[in-house]
């Protein structure tokens, strides 16, 4: 072959086998653009309801081609911290949208949600509500029902509609605080007034009362501390109420250190792994369970479809669960519980 | 015969060429056939995928009215709460068939495997709750309280992820599809790319092949030009040896060559002249003189007489003419005589007139007389030496041969 021809064919070769090159990295780019980020802040880092809310706001993420920017102050009473981490979350240019558990009802919180809006970043509140009405959906339990729930679980541990009833809420900045406090006593005060009449009608002393409601400021000392004062001033206490998971641990501490489990009944809230732990050794009674992963992961979902101009429900409750040592071990309650073994 | 096969191995080549080119559009058809079958069967499981999520949520909402119903103390509870248990096998039918489709991802899967989680919570959470209704233990208020706080939520969670599947289920479809699409396009590319390797490779060698050939073809003219120059300088070398380089007329080699033929196969008339003292002219005036003289004559008898036969010069002084085969014999005569007339008249040469005597012989010879020329030649001289003897300047017939 001449020297001519020879080159001729090699270049031929050369082109065609660019060309395939060509095609498959051409081809092979089918990767996903990231979408953006959506930013998740949520009212502390220590409590495992919020990891659960990580969890199921990283898997809408990774269905929907964005990446999460997960912050939170240290106390669930940081509002402040909470203000800093939403604003600097609207300073990122590359987050979309802001998915927020507020830690209050919206004196600090509308400001800094109406500067999102004005930037053009979608908001989203789960696990507890804000009074602005710019929100494009409030996705979390219903926390008046869970207040109920727990009410009616309470009443179900008084039958004989006798006893003393102790509350330690987790606080009163915060929606959830204040709805599971209303809802319970919504319930319950009507039942403990109605004990003050007889069968007959004829009045007499309430048999069933609610004897204090503190705050611990969702610190499981302080409620420890609380409870061990509330039990030392009533002996003959029944039944406690627990609004959140760090009122419940510390409220299960201190009756269990006093060795007046079964004795004295609790009913709480959420399902830690702590809880659940009290739940089988009978300290804790009953705990309203809620559905933390659901509201991560559909505060997400919302987020991206409000932000592309979606119609979405402005309220989506989650619904909670009462969970007992009846059906603590029941599949389906255990994977709602640690929606991490659903994986 | 190299011809030949190189021009088999041409057409060889072009015939590949030809049955790739049928092969290549046959596993392109058959490539879009593929991707087709492949779109078909990924929609058909979309399809089928959708429609049970959509049954799903249908029953999902029949549940919830049949609820309704029950709490607001409308129809039959116990009728109605079997309507709930079969929407719940439907339900599970359902759920059992989306599972058989086997083409969905690990994203997809998770997400179904939470939204039937609350399907299941839900139908535990019912069967108590049915209980409820069913004792009577629930008033009004009461019962949508705890359907709404405590059931609806699950049927409503559980809606959400399918709706998540159902467009997760979407997505993977189309990626599917893509990916079929763009790994067709790839095979079709890298086959077109071969196909277009392959056909060049065979033009490009058929060109070589061709221009092979042309190399070939060229020598082999170059060599038949060869042989043709070969064959003129041949001839040309012939014409210098058949002419009297004088007189410009064919020679005794040239005689020779003419009539080897003629003497095995026809009769003819010939005549011979020498001229009488040829040798006392170029004494007398030199050799040049005599050439020129020479020429003179040879050009007379070239133009009287060159049409009625071939005109030897077979030695420097003697010619010779074969009469053609149309003049007969008693014209052969005369024109014998005049050439004997014109080569004795007078010429003028260099301002000299000159005019010599002429020996003649003519013969009419027979085919197969004599064996060769020499033999034929031998008689006319001894024929012409004869009239020489007795003074020249006469003609005499040959008779026979002895």
């Amino acid at each position: 072959m001449k020297p001519k021809k020879k080159r001729l064919l090699k270049s031929i070769v050369a082109c065609a086998f660019a060309a395939s090159m060509l095609f498959m990295t051409g081809c092979s780019s089918q990767e996903d653009v990231s979408k953006g980020k959506i930013a998740v802040i949520v009212k502390s880092q220590s409590v495992q309801f919020w990891d659960d809310i990580r969890l199921g706001a990283e898997d809408a993420a990774a269905e929907l081609g964005y990446e999460i920017a997960y912050s939170a102050p240290l106390e669930e009473t940081d509002v402040d911290g909470q203000v800093q981490l939403f604003r600097a979350a609207i300073d990122n240019e590359e987050v979309k949208a802001i998915v927020i558990a507020p830690s209050d009802n919206g004196e600090k919180l509308n400001e800094v949600i109406s500067e999102a809006d004005i930037a053009g970043k979608t908001v989203v509140t789960i696990d507890g509500a804000v009074t602005s009405e710019i929100v494009a959906s409030f996705i979390g339990s219903d926390n008046l029902a869970a207040g109920n729930i727990a009410a009616r679980a309470v009443l179900a541990e008084l039958p004989a509609r006798m006893g003393k009833i102790a509350v330690v809420s987790h606080t009163q900045l915060a929606s959830t605080g204040n709805d599971r406090l209303q809802g319970f006593l919504d319930i319950i005060e009507p039942a403990c007034a109605s004990t003050a009449v007889t069968e007959t009608g004829d009045p007499r002393e309430q048999t069933m009362s609610v004897v204090d409601i503190q705050s611990c400021d969702s610190d499981p000392e302080k409620a420890y501390q609380i409870a061990k004062e509330m039990i030392a001033a009533n002996p003959d206490l029944s039944i406690f109420y627990a609004t959140n998971e760090g009122s419940a641990v510390g409220v299960c501490k201190a009756v269990e250190e006093l060795g007046m489990a079964g004795k004295i009944k609790i009913i709480g809230f959420d399902g830690s792994d702590m809880e659940q732990s009290y739940i089988r050794s009978g300290v804790l009674t009953g705990t309203v369970v809620q559905n933390p992963y659901t509201m991560g992961y559909l505060g997400v979902r919302y987020a991206d479809s409000a932000n592309n101009g979606e119609h979405v429900s402005e309220r989506v409750d989650t619904g909670v669960l009462l969970v007992t040592k009846a059906n603590i071990d029941n599949e389906n309650v255990q994977l709602i519980m640690s929606p991490s073994k659903a994986e | 015969m190299a011809k030949n096969t190189e021009k088999q191995s041409g057409g060889r080549m072009y015939l590949v060429a030809g049955i790739l080119f049928p092969l290549i559009i046959g596993l392109i058809i058959a490539q879009v056939v593929m991707v087709n079958n492949a779109k078909d069967s990924v929609l058909d499981e979309s399809v089928a995928a959708d429609k049970a999520i959509y049954t799903i949520k249908e029953e999902l909402v029949e549940i919830n009215r049949d609820v309704v119903m029950i709490i607001g103390g409308m129809g039959d509870t116990q009728s109605l709460i079997t309507n709930i248990h079969n929407s719940f096998d439907v339900i599970r039918a359902n759920m059992s068939d989306f599972e058989a489709i086997g083409s969905h991802n690990e994203i997809e899967m998770k997400r179904y495997r939470q939204a039937k989680l609350y399907i299941l919570a839900l139908d535990e959470a019912l069967i108590d709750y049915e209980k409820q209704l069913l004792s009577g233990s629930l008033d009004m208020n009461s019962a949508r309280n705890v359907y709404m706080q405590e059931l609806a939520p699950f049927q409503t969670t559980s809606i959400e992820m399918f709706n998540a599947v159902v467009e997760l289920n979407q997505e993977d479809s189309e990626e599917m599809i893509q990916q079929a699409k763009v790994d067709s396009s790839l095979t079709l590319g890298i086959i077109i790319v071969l196909f277009a390797i392959g056909e060049i490779g065979i033009i490009v060698a058929a060109r070589i092949a061709k221009a092979q050939r042309e190399e070939v073809s060229r020598k082999e003219r170059q060599a038949a030009a060869a042989d043709i120059k070969f064959q003129h300088s041949q001839e040309k070398i012939n014409e210098v040896a058949y002419t009297n380089i004088l007189t410009g007329m064919k020679n005794r080699y040239g005689l020779e060559n003419d009539i080897g033929e003629k003497l095995e196969t026809t009769q003819f008339n010939i005549a011979v002249f020498d001229m009488d003292n040829f040798r006392s002219i170029n004494d007398i005036y030199g050799y040049d003189f005599g050439d020129e003289y020479l020429v003179q004559l040879a050009e007379k008898i070239k133009s009287e007489f060159g049409f009625f036969g071939e005109l030897y010069n077979i030695t420097g002084n003697e010619f010779c003419i074969i009469y053609n085969r149309e003049v007969s014999d008693f014209q052969a005569q005369k024109y014998t005589q005049d050439i004997f007339n014109t080569l004795s008249s007078v010429y003028n040469v260099a301002n000299i007139g000159i005019q010599l005597t002429v020996s003649a012989a003519t013969y009419h010879y027979l085919a197969g007389e004599c064996m060769n020329l020499s033999a034929l030649l031998v008689k006319m001289d001894n024929a012409i030496r004869n009239v020489k003897r007795s003074g020249g300047n006469q003609i005499i017939v040959v008779s026979g041969m002895q």
